[in-house]
């Protein structure tokens, strides 16, 4: 018994020194450079100190880029979430020839190229885009509304962009739901919306975590699309950080902003899985 | 005990010229007949016959192609499942997961606004029913198969419906601990005196359990009678081989009486039975014998014996007659009484007329 977990385990840790070394090489060694490098007090590098890690929890402005980029991934968390909730249930309930089509659709966003797909966004959105011309041509607006550039609109094609990150979870969760439970909330007397909140909801729960988990840290990270449909007025995370290394060549702060913004994900994402535990206890699934 | 003025259970449910396709497939095919309040009746058939095509378009699952479903007088056709009082075992129970046995018979309960107090009366009454007070903490994965059918018969109960319907209950169970469920079920039935439907391809779960049994093929009721009805005069070809062993004796109608024929059969002697349905005289028949109504005589048809089995209070024999036909004779067996040795020749009849059924037969 013991000798053969023994076994059990060598296989297992030689099948997996090969991810371990790329890891090691090309992740932890890379991110303890980052915090070698944030531990100077002067972008010469010449002396040590926390001076970095001071200038940005006490300066008003970093922190304020910060809360911005974490409200952000939680505004977009949860346009996935309302409309890919919808398109997970609708593909779970499709028939099977018409399940090809919908995966399609749904993996369409992870098939093309950011680049490709914000540079759409800014086509629809722009003054003379489709949404501008369509609502001008209804009449239903006289001056073009201003949607690039916006908040709303990069919230939108950020949502677009992590869409399957949602969806492909809640499909999961939901085609493991037995169909047989809607039934008998329904002949219990249940109504649909009581079938939701009380069997859907509750089961579904994991999987609506991981979906929640994925596309936070993907939205939040999101440098191209944050960028171009953004614009210059706003300025979130990853931006800061490339500004003050390669525009300011000030490679201790954006170290240091690189380190916090890790951390603060860290904790985040802990906050989710931890709802995901707790979830999990109580679906006893 | 269950004392409630409020009961609205015993209600009749009545299936009226119900038919149902699925594409060009007729599941159910002119599908009429009448619950009592309080009868616990059994859907039995093969699988496909569409016994649960009916069960689900009781449920309100199907809307059946044509036809009428009422339930206590009034016709239930419009309504949704959350609004038709049908409570449903499902074959795999359907407990919810993430509830404990208690949350799982209170949940038709809260669903139907009952206040709190009245709920949790309610769920202790039911527990009680099904003797499982002590597990209502559990959650599903904790309990065992037979203690999840009795909490979710409890659930389905908790609610009084008009109408229970019961799918394969026990398909899911072991052997030993059907009989004790079927007991149990017939026993909380009687008690609740709800009306109750069990779906079922299980002739003996159907013929022990039922008030009367509703046996369909091919999506059609081939007959709706008592259990001993069903197997003492089968209204059917299918009915008469489906429930119980018989033998079934190809032959050509040679006279006609008021209710009996004779048949003579292919190369194998003659044979007298009842008549079901009108059949002339030179036309194809088949006739149905169960083997406990087969007897040895000193005439009748020419057999011999190939293979005897002593099943304890029984024999059976295998033989074959004149013309190459396999038949199954069970006959009681005295103790110490040895079978009949391969190669015996015996005569064989009916132990009455009424005992061989005579339906004609479709080539």
């Amino acid at each position: 018994m013991a000798a053969s977990t023994n076994i059990a385990t060598t296989y297992g840790l030689r099948l997996a020194a090969p991810l371990a070394i790329f890891y090691a090489a090309f992740f932890l060694a890379p991110l303890l450079i980052l915090f070698y490098v944030s531990l100077h007090v002067d972008p010469e590098m010449t002396r040590f100190g926390f001076t970095q890690y001071a200038k940005f929890l006490f300066d008003p402005f970093s922190l304020a880029v910060l809360g911005h980029t974490m409200w952000i991934g939680v505004e977009v968390t949860l346009l996935c979430l309302v409309l890919g909730l919808p398109l997970a249930w609708l593909y779970v309930r499709a028939p099977s020839w018409a399940q090809s089509t919908l995966m399609l659709v749904i993996l369409l966003p992870l098939l093309t190229s950011v680049v490709v797909r914000t540079f759409s966004w800014i086509v629809i959105l722009g003054r003379q885009g489709i949404v501008n011309t369509t609502l001008a041509s209804l009449g239903l607006i006289d001056a073009p509304l201003k949607l690039l550039y916006t908040e709303a609109g990069m919230v939108v094609a950020l949502a677009q962009v992590q869409m399957p990150l949602m969806v492909l979870p809640l499909i999961t969760a939901l085609s493991k739901l037995d169909p047989s439970l809607l039934d008998a909330s329904s002949a219990l007397g249940a109504g649909e919306w009581r079938t939701f909140r009380k069997v859907i909801l509750p089961l579904t729960l994991p999987g609506i975590v991981a979906g929640c988990l994925l596309t936070y840290a993907a939205a939040i990270t999101a440098f191209i699309t944050q960028t171009l449909v953004g614009g210059g007025q706003m300025l979130f995370m990853p931006m800061y950080i490339y500004q003050q290394a390669t525009t300011l060549s000030n490679w201790p702060f954006a170290a240091a902003i690189s380190i916090i913004f890790l951390g603060a994900v860290l904790v985040a994402l802990s906050l989710f899985s931890l709802l995901g535990r707790l979830s999990k206890g109580y679906a006893h699934a | 005990m269950i004392a409630d003025p409020q009961l609205r259970t015993a209600q009749a449910l009545r299936i009226d010229g119900v038919s149902h396709r699925f594409g060009a497939n007729k599941a159910l095919d002119n599908v009429t007949f009448d619950v009592h309040g309080g009868e616990l009746v059994a859907l039995l058939g093969p699988s496909g016959c569409g016994k649960t095509t009916l069960l689900r378009a009781i449920g309100g699952f199907i809307a059946q192609s044509e036809g009428q479903i009422s339930i206590g007088g009034a016709v239930v056709d419009h309504l949704p499942p959350n609004k038709r009082a049908v409570g449903i075992v499902f074959q795999n129970y359907a407990l919810f997961p993430h509830m404990t046995a208690a949350q799982n018979i209170a949940y038709g309960l809260e669903a139907r606004g009952t206040a709190k107090a009245a709920t949790t009366a309610r769920v202790d009454e039911m527990l009680a029913l099904v003797k499982l007070q002590n597990l209502a903490g559990r959650y599903p994965k904790e309990l065992s198969g037979g203690q999840q059918q009795r909490i979710a018969l409890a659930r389905a109960l908790a609610v009084r419906p008009a109408v229970l319907l019961l799918d394969e209950p026990f398909a899911a169970l072991d052997k030993n601990l059907r009989l004790d469920m079927q007991i149990e079920i017939k026993r909380i039935q009687r008690l609740a005196r709800t009306t109750t439907l069990i779906v079922t391809h299980d002739q003996e779960e159907a013929l022990s359990m039922a008030d009367r049994v509703a046996v369909f093929n091919q999506g059609r009721l081939e007959q709706f009678a008592t259990p001993s009805m069903v197997y003492d005069a089968p209204a059917a070809l299918f009915v008469n081989t489906f429930v119980g062993a018989a033998n079934v004796l190809h032959g050509t109608i040679r006279t006609l009486d008021v209710d009996f024929v004779t048949l003579t059969l292919d190369g194998a002697g003659e044979i007298c039975g009842r008549m079901l349905q009108p059949v002339s005289i030179g036309a194809h028949a088949v006739v149905c014998i169960r083997p406990e109504h087969l007897q040895r005589t000193a005439s009748g048809l020419a057999a011999t014996i190939e293979l005897g089995l002593p099943l304890g209070s029984t024999i059976v024999y295998e033989a074959r007659l004149a013309n190459g036909v396999a038949v199954k004779i069970s006959e009681p067996r005295e103790a110490g009484a040895e079978p009949l040795s391969p190669g015996t020749p015996i005569h064989l009849a009916p132990k009455g007329p009424r005992l061989a059924t005579v339906f004609p037969h479709h080539a």
